[in-house]
């Protein structure tokens, strides 16, 4: 067997989905991998939909102008394939979309936008990470109805984005980790610094400059560590500021 | 995008047989009400065939700040000390390279390593020490340091579970340290508490910035051979005129 050039291709469209440079544009990749989608895939269009955990939409994307429209009007009208595959986390095999009988249709509103817009057959696979779903990648078609093979190469590429995501989710939450305990542990040296301070300016022991630094925090209502700041700063409030 | 749980930032949580961090989770979380030096029951160290463990969190400013040890008292807190004093030492040297280090004979070390530590520590029981960084992705965000007052490296399966401590600590720091500042009945908390305080005390009396004052400190406590926390008491309780410090006069 040897290697076509669909095959670089395809391997070339994953390894860009895959990896890319710490800070990069989520959108940028959702619009990339509905770009790869359509010209891999053989669909007609394909956009992205990816739901938070409340069910809002949080990011929306599309290879055209025209399921751009579609994939808006799924969140509008509360149906349609990219929202059932986003909420099953499984790919939906392809529908053929039909005119008669549209209240027997499983997305009756959805067919009517979607046949006026040329659309003939959607399909859907997950888009996720390895652990939890993010939402669907949309295949729309106009004639020729996507095959098996085409929607296991649709996988693979959402696959792929969604390991990008997923590595950056973990980087942004390493980011808030470190940020949570060098705060934390900053605040704690600044409450020190703020009793010696205090028990300087109003000639305390630090025991005692610590109970009126609380009882001030208290009475006001104020946080600890944002009074702390800003006496170990040397702006001591004027009501603290006196012997007892 | 959703956000992810805290704990997924350094992994999964430790496996609920991990012997090993279940006894620092119950070391960490002993409470005390009568002594807070015995907050942390005895043993940790010497499992890893140690004299001494110590866990510090690099700072905002580069140092590095004592939050547990085990035993409470004595090498740990000393050499740790002796650091945050001098500037210089294992515990510093492993969070700057982000790479664990072992010295198995301090007094056979080369004097230009550590000039500073190794002359002091000389002074001491130490002979041998390990530091292991404590990392979240490429972050540095502490040390592990171990004393041992004999010399000789550790075993590998010594070496193997000290490294497999850091993700149960990272996590037993999230945890701690993330608990209401004024809340002091946890096993970690600020070893050099009077140091800050003094640093307070001392910019306040001579109206310093606070980086200089606790500068001063230090370099006081170094050209004196004087513990630095016996120097903030000294400050704290006025048995010692902020003048002294001052290296004008």
């Amino acid at each position: 067997m040897s290697v076509t050039r669909y095959d670089v291709l395809a391997t070339q469209a994953v390894l860009d989905l895959a990896s890319r440079p710490d800070g990069f544009d989520v959108l940028e990749l959702l619009h990339d991998l509905t770009t790869h989608a359509v010209s891999l895939v053989g669909v007609r269009s394909a956009g992205v939909t990816i739901l938070n955990k409340t069910g809002q939409v949080d990011h929306l994307t599309a290879s055209d102008e025209t399921c751009l429209r579609l994939e808006e009007d799924q969140r509008e009208l509360g149906e349609g394939p990219c929202l059932d595959s986003t909420r099953s986390g499984n790919a939906l095999a392809p529908v053929v979309l039909h005119t008669a009988h549209p209240d027997r249709q499983r997305w009756p509103r959805f067919t009517s936008r979607a046949l006026r817009a040329g659309i003939t057959s959607v399909a859907a696979v997950p888009l996720r990470t390895p652990r939890q779903p993010l939402g669907a990648l949309n295949l729309m078609s106009a004639g020729r109805v996507p095959t098996r093979e085409d929607l296991s190469l649709a996988q693979v590429l959402a696959d792929a984005a969604g390991v990008c995501l997923h590595h950056r989710q973990t980087l942004l939450a390493r980011d808030k980790l470190i940020g949570q305990l060098e705060t934390a542990l900053e605040s704690r040296i600044v409450i020190e610094q703020a009793k010696g301070v205090l028990a300087s300016r109003l000639g305390l022991d630090v025991d005692e400059a610590f109970t009126r630094l609380r009882g001030h925090a208290r009475s006001r209502q104020q946080k600890l560590t944002e009074l702390a700041a800003r006496i170990a700063g040397g702006a001591i409030p004027a009501e603290l500021d006196k012997a007892p | 995008m959703p956000p992810r749980d805290q704990d997924a930032a350094c992994g999964d949580a430790p496996p609920p047989h991990d012997d090993l961090a279940e006894l620092l989770r119950a070391h960490l979380a002993a409470r005390s009400t009568h002594d807070p030096d015995s907050a942390v029951a005895p043993g940790a160290a010497r499992r890893f065939g140690l004299d001494a463990l110590t866990l510090n969190m690099l700072a905002h400013d580069g140092h590095l700040e004592l939050l547990w040890c085990d035993p409470a008292k004595g090498l740990g807190p000393e050499l740790d000390n002796l650091q945050y004093t001098l500037g210089d030492g294992p515990a510093l040297e492993a969070v700057q390279r982000g790479r664990p280090l072992i010295e198995p004979d301090l007094l056979a070390a080369d004097p230009d390593r550590w000039p500073l530590f190794l002359a002091a520590a000389a002074r001491t029981p130490v002979r041998a020490a390990i530091a292991t960084p404590l990392r979240v992705g490429a972050a540095t965000i502490g040390v592990l340091t171990g004393y041992r007052t004999t010399t000789g490296p550790l075993t590998p399966a010594q070496l193997r579970d000290l490294d497999r401590l850091s993700r149960p600590l990272l996590l037993l720091l999230h945890t701690e340290l993330t608990t209401p500042a004024d809340d002091t009945s946890t096993g970690l908390r600020l070893y050099r508490a009077e140091v800050h305080q003094a640093t307070g005390f001392l910019a306040n009396e001579l109206g310093i910035p606070l980086g200089q004052a606790l500068q001063r400190l230090r370099a006081h406590a170094a050209a004196h051979d004087q513990p630095l926390t016996d120097l903030a008491r000294a400050l704290l309780t006025r048995r010692l005129p902020p003048d002294t410090i001052n290296p004008a006069k």
